[in-house]
């Protein structure tokens, strides 16, 4: 119990430290369509699964927000901190007098890892993902070993939800059912043992059918969504194979995780994958016949192998196969600690792990806690900073500064769409067009934010189209330099009546400030 | 007759007949202009700008730089070879053309890994500066991006390097202390020192978005 609720502290403490991500803020609008048109149609191409969306309203009823405008990140985020926490729950139903040690090992390892711990505060599947990947191991072996239907109703549900959440699911499947038949068919005693009992294996389908069915379909309302759940593997795998973005060397999961350095941040988890090595000797030296050892270790090194070939690389995808790896270095550390013939070697020994385990948790006080969003974290990854709340706070305070009837017009303008989150910070703004070019209109907005290489084009629009005595002048609304994310700048521009408001606005604010 | 007599007065009620109903045809109530307000379109995962030694951007324009009177951009429709004679997108000679137009049609795709491009300038010249353009439809930031001056066409003798930002010596042109910068519509201002030479050799190596590398424009201010 302490761990589990020490890992819920560490998932939900200070959960909007740090600002949204473009993924994250892509969601939560998505999500902010289904909460108010009660609308969600699966698309095949992007944007993954519908579990994130659909588990989203849990919270968002429980806190009593209607509209997107009323949901704030904390709300959103502890969709994926709550889930993340299914995988410990489900690690200790193995717990037994003979594994408690490592039960427990692996329970801690996983709830302070820092990486989970980064990506189960992240509006995105992948912690989801993961809790539901090793959750239905864990399911499937409790059923194998004591034929309970419940635990093949656990299974099959979280294969389902698996394979609801992303499409990604394709590998793990693969990997799954790779690994049991290598093991099965490799194993005389175990097809002894084994026997499948094939009304379970009807519920077992029946239910994930019915599961996968009832989400992709949006509960009934969109019937393709069942055809396109299959439909986005084409274009999964043109996706991970020929997309140009996010193109890395086979090895770049191993080098931000197992050596980072820089300005700000040392960051190694270099002990715990020499333990995931050592983990793997003992298992084929003393512990051979360990089938859930043999599993995790086949199944993560399996999809480490396909995630370090797929071009296609982002750093919350080596969640996929590190806590596999952190599994058997906790089985590392405890087959190497019984190992130790004295009593004097085993207290230094214990003395070094406390010291590992130490910095693992201060790894992940800092990735979390102390750098939340600098570019230094291994684990941020195109990650806006504060710098864009605060824009943002001050586009919102110049709307509002007009406090006539007049409904105040915004234009966000970039390439590519490449304004995001902006569309998360600015939901509660009325009336917001965004844009990929410029309009011929745009002296009808009052404030335009658009991305450096448009102002030449703006500047143009703005003084050459309206007729003379209907050109407004314009004022820039950022004293400094500003962006969106790193490198990637914003300029904003406000009608100069609009201007003069807000700075009268912020003149009483100040003398009122003053009394 | 008394048509004739009555001329005018006829002529002067059809046409304030005329009047009215025009009027009264095209005269609309006038409404409020319709706003449309296009939603934000969903987008995927951006790719990430975390790149070793990074120059932050200016946040305002670049200051113009001196130069002596009569210096002028010598590179302007002057003859370009690169490693890549068969460009998939644009043309090499677009790369001298004058348009610093960023937008598709205006700038030249070379193949991925290091390429490298060579202006001839036709003649000897002290160069004082170069700005080039490699691509700002995007920020982006290109890598090895290495610029020389000669006097030999096969860059083997009197080579000197004016920028370089090969932090690992990958393209194999020594290794730069040059900082990396993102591509803007100023394009990238590069002291060349009133150097004299008549080739200018450029290589980059793909940028933080692909493998592939681009040139919209290239100056060479001298004289």
């Amino acid at each position: 119990m302490i761990v589990i609720f020490f890992a819920l502290f560490l998932r939900l403490y200070d959960l909007n430290n740090r600002p949204f991500h473009t993924d994250e803020a892509v969601h939560a609008i998505k999500f902010g369509e289904l909460l108010e048109s009660g609308k969600y149609i699966y698309d095949p191409i992007e944007y993954h699964g519908p579990t994130l969306n659909y588990f989203s309203l849990i919270p968002a009823y429980i806190f009593n927000e209607k509209k997107i405008s009323e949901v704030n990140e904390i709300t959103l985020r502890i969709v994926p901190a709550f889930t993340s926490i299914i995988l410990i729950i489900f690690l200790f139903s193995i717990l037994n007098a003979q594994n408690k040690i490592i039960v427990l090992f692996s329970a801690s390892l996983i709830s302070i890892s820092p990486i989970y711990v980064f990506y189960s505060r992240y509006y995105i599947q992948e912690s989801m993902l993961v809790s539901f990947t090793f959750s239905s191991i864990i399911s499937f072996y409790k059923y194998f070993k004591l034929k309970k239907l419940y635990w093949g109703i656990f299974a099959s549900l979280f294969c389902a939800l698996i394979f609801a959440t992303k499409e990604t699911s394709i590998i793990i499947f693969f990997a799954g059912i790779f690994s049991f038949l290598f093991i099965y068919l490799s194993n005389r005693d175990l097809k002894s043992k084994f026997s499948f009992n094939i009304i379970h294996i009807i519920l077992f389908f029946i239910i994930f059918i019915s599961v996968t069915i009832l989400f992709y379909s949006s509960f009934f309302t969109n019937p393709n969504g069942i055809f396109d759940s299959l439909k986005t593997f084409t274009n999964y795998f043109s996706k991970a194979g020929s997309n140009s973005d996010h193109i890395q060397q086979w090895d770049y999961y191993l080098n931000f995780l197992l050596f980072t350095k820089n300005d700000l941040i040392t960051f190694t988890e270099l002990p715990l994958f020499i333990f995931f090595i050592v983990g793997i000797i003992f298992q084929f030296k003393k512990n051979k016949h360990n089938v859930f050892l043999n599993y995790i270790i086949l199944f993560s090194i399996i999809q480490a192998i396909i995630y370090f070939i797929i071009p296609y690389k982002t750093p919350w995808l080596a969640l996929n196969f590190w806590i596999g790896f952190l599994l058997i270095a906790a089985f590392g550390i405890c087959s190497l600690y019984k190992l130790l013939p004295r009593k004097n070697l085993k207290i230094f020994f214990s003395i070094f792990i406390v010291i590992i385990l130490s910095h693992n948790f201060y790894q992940t006080y800092l990735t979390n806690f102390k750098f939340p969003y600098q570019p230094e974290n291994p684990f941020t990854y195109s990650q806006p900073t504060p710098e864009i709340v605060s824009a943002s706070k001050k586009i919102i305070d110049v709307i509002e500064s007009d406090s006539s009837d007049q409904n105040i017009y915004v234009n966000i303008i970039s390439h590519n769409n490449d304004y995001w989150p902006l569309p998360w910070y600015l939901r509660k703004i009325k009336n917001v067009a965004w844009n990929e070019t410029i309009p011929n209109n745009i002296n009808l907005f009052q404030v335009i934010i658009i991305t450096p290489e448009l102002e030449n084009e703006l500047i143009e629009k703005l003084y050459t189209l309206p007729e003379p005595g209907k050109i407004n002048l314009y004022i820039p609304i950022f004293d400094n330099y500003t962006s969106l994310r790193p490198n990637i700048e914003i300029r904003g521009f406000v009608q100069n009546s609009l201007n003069d408001k807000y700075l009268r606005n912020q003149n009483k604010v100040q003398i009122e400030n003053l009394k | 007759m008394l048509i004739k007599q009555n001329k005018l007065s006829i002529i002067l009620y059809l046409a304030l007949f005329l009047g009215i109903f025009t009027t009264n045809v095209f005269s609309q109530k006038m409404v409020p202009i319709k706003i449309d307000l296009p939603k934000a379109m969903f987008v995927g995962t951006p790719t990430n700008m975390t790149i070793d030694k990074l120059e932050k951007p200016l946040g305002k324009p670049r200051p113009p730089f001196l130069a002596p009177e009569g210096t002028k951009n010598v590179a302007l429709n002057k003859k370009v070879v690169s490693t890549d004679d068969m460009p998939i997108i644009g043309e090499i000679d677009y790369i001298t053309d004058g348009d610093k137009n960023g937008d598709e049609g205006y700038f030249v795709e070379l193949g991925p890994f290091t390429q490298h491009i060579t202006i001839d300038l036709e003649k000897e010249y002290n160069i004082y500066a170069i700005v080039l353009w490699h691509f700002h439809k995007q920020p982006r930031v290109y890598f090895d991006v290495v610029v020389q001056l000669s006097n030999d066409k096969d860059f083997k003798k009197n080579v000197k390097t004016i920028f370089n930002n090969d932090l690992d010596n990958s393209s194999k042109q020594g290794k730069g202390t040059d900082w990396h910068y993102v591509e803007t519509s100023e394009g990238k201002l590069i002291d060349a020192k009133g150097e004299k030479a008549r080739y200018v050799r450029m290589y980059s190596k793909g940028n933080n978005s692909n493998d592939l590398n681009h040139y919209i424009e290239v100056a060479v201010y001298g004289k």
